[in-house]
């Protein structure tokens, strides 16, 4: 019984220390996770607080200054490092994805903006530069106007001057008038090339037109219009006549090559022109024995020559030189080309003028076979009744256009046979020349045949 | 456009008579010459349309004549012809002695004439 007692009372004994140890070792592992909750909750509440530091620092700096930026139009880089204490916590993981939206909206934001800065500027710069060249073609326009109204009227007037000019020398026969009007002549057609040189930079057409006309004549006409034309010399050059529509130009252009050649050449140097036959077209040359042109000049006319400028009546320079732009708006206007080249054979400048075939015609008849064409300014002094009205036509002294009869060609004989031949003929002739000697030795009942 | 012709005053009269502004003769609008001798081949445009008009065997022509047939201004054809007169390429005919009216036949017919009116 003691022994059961005993073992009983052993038996209480351990299960009772048994239940103690467990008890202590559950307590200490209570005591212990309270410790680990206490430290996690420190851990937690320091999260927070940087958590809340960087979101307002968000707030504060980062979302105003990407929009001061984007509101300037600048483009902005925000800096969002996240505090390494956060890293690869779940707060961690959150204010990253927030600072990622946050780089990427103020990103996206400072692109748009800037791109509408950017469009805005292109605006202003297009609507600026659009008035800029308003304001510039109004002045032009008002220039080219202005420079047009100016040429045009002095190029009528001119013209007008020059025609009087024309009939003016044929009805005046006195030596004094011819002398003078021819001297003004000269004048007013270097005027007309002047002024028409400028209505042409101006955009006006040339307003004189011509039959088709030889190239000599040509050449003759075009050194009519020119000072010191005297020192022009030239071949014959009747192997081709100019189209009509383009004798004009021709002449004009062919002025203004002989004026640059006599201006640059010596006062006694002769000036050239000849002309060269090519394979589609004809070479019609100015040679000059001046100075070499220089190659920058050189350079610069072959640039005007190259490119007809019209835009340029303002861009002339403070001493213009229009020759040569105006030489190169009529060359491209009516089809040929213009060309300078130096040295020539005479170490002076060649410029030449290339007429194509469609420029050229065959040279008109040599003499004008008849003569039909009444001058209007002096009608016939005294139609007889028997004379068919229209059939006799009167020159402006009042003497009777002949008509050219017609010889056979069996009649034909050479200008150096001596006129002998032809018996009565200059007996006549002298009869004549001894009536009017002595028809002068007493005045005259007829003034109207002397201008003066 | 019914072919070429000519336009007479393109070329301006200073420029025919190469700037001479004067006959260096005396030769006037109703003065008759005729053709001399001598090539033509070295004269200007005009010169040899001038002696174009003689070509033809025509014996004299009168320089009113001649300036109405080229349509040039007298007074140009007057130096034209001067100067082809200098070259001696033109002539002024002769007066024929033979030829010259006797005046007291004409004073007589003027005489008759008066009587009539």
């Amino acid at each position: 019984m003691t022994v059961l007692i005993l073992a009983l009372a052993v038996l209480v004994a351990v299960a009772g220390a048994t239940l103690a140890a467990r008890f202590h070792r559950r307590v200490r592992r209570a005591e212990q996770l309270a410790a680990r909750e206490r430290g996690h909750a420190a851990e937690v509440a320091q999260q927070t607080r940087l958590a809340e530091q960087f979101v307002g620092y968000l707030a504060a700096t980062v979302v105003p200054a990407a929009s001061a930026a984007a509101r300037a139009g600048r483009p902005h880089q925000a800096d969002l490092a996240v505090p390494s204490q956060l890293a690869g916590t779940a707060m961690g993981d959150a204010v990253n994805t927030l600072a990622d939206q946050v780089t990427a909206a103020i990103t996206a934001t400072g692109q748009w903006a800037h791109a509408a800065a950017e469009e805005r500027l292109a605006q202003a710069r297009r609507e600026a530069e659009g008035r800029v060249a308003q304001v510039r073609k109004e002045a032009v326009d008002v220039a080219r106007a202005a420079v047009r109204a100016f040429a045009s009227s002095t190029v009528e007037r001119a013209s007008r001057l020059s025609t009087r000019i024309s009939s003016g020398v044929r009805r005046h026969v006195s030596d004094e008038a011819y002398e003078t009007l021819v001297e003004i002549d000269h004048l007013a057609q270097q005027m007309l090339l002047t002024a028409s040189g400028y209505a042409v930079l101006a955009g006006d057409k040339l307003s004189r037109r011509h039959p088709a006309t030889s190239l000599s004549d040509v050449v003759r006409a075009a050194m009519g219009r020119v000072e010191g034309y005297q020192r022009v010399q030239h071949a014959d050059l009747d192997t081709f006549a100019v189209e009509s529509r383009a004798v004009e130009a021709v002449v004009h252009t062919l002025a203004i090559l002989l004026d640059n050649a006599l201006r640059y050449s010596p006062p006694n140097a002769r000036v050239h022109v000849s002309v060269e036959h090519g394979s589609d077209a004809v070479f019609l040359i100015v040679d000059d024995a001046g100075l070499r042109m220089e190659d920058e000049r050189l350079s610069w006319a072959r640039r005007v020559m190259s490119s007809a400028e019209r835009d340029d009546i303002t861009n002339l320079g403070a001493y213009p030189q229009t020759g040569l732009r105006v030489a190169a708006v009529l060359a491209a206007d009516y089809g040929y080309r213009v060309e300078v080249t130096a040295p020539n054979v005479y170490g002076g400048t060649r410029a030449f003028i290339v007429l194509p075939r469609n420029l050229l015609t065959a040279p008109p008849p040599p003499v004008a076979p008849v003569a039909p064409a009444p001058v209007p300014s002096a009608p016939p002094r005294e139609p007889g009744p028997a004379e068919p009205p229209a059939g006799r036509a009167t020159t402006a002294s009042g003497l009777t256009v002949r008509r050219r009869a017609a010889h056979p060609a069996a009649s034909a004989r050479p200008a150096s046979a001596p006129p002998s031949v032809e018996p009565g003929r200059p007996e006549v002739a002298a009869a004549w020349l001894e009536g009017t000697r002595l028809g002068r030795q007493r005045p005259s009942t007829h003034p109207e045949t002397e201008g003066n | 456009m019914t072919g070429p012709r000519r336009d007479p005053d393109i070329v301006r009269p200073y420029v025919r008579t190469g700037g001479r502004v004067r006959p260096r003769r005396d030769v006037r609008l109703e003065s008759v010459v005729i053709a001399a001798t001598g090539p033509t081949n070295e004269l200007g445009p005009d010169a040899r349309q001038v002696m174009g008009l003689f070509a033809a065997g025509r014996g004299g022509l009168a320089v009113a004549d001649i300036a109405a047939a080229l349509q040039m201004p007298p007074s140009t054809v007057r130096i034209l012809v001067s100067g082809l007169m200098d070259t001696g390429h033109l002539a002024s005919p002769a007066p024929a002695v033979s030829d010259r009216p006797d005046t007291d036949l004409m004073q007589r017919v003027l005489d008759g004439l008066r009587e009539l009116v």
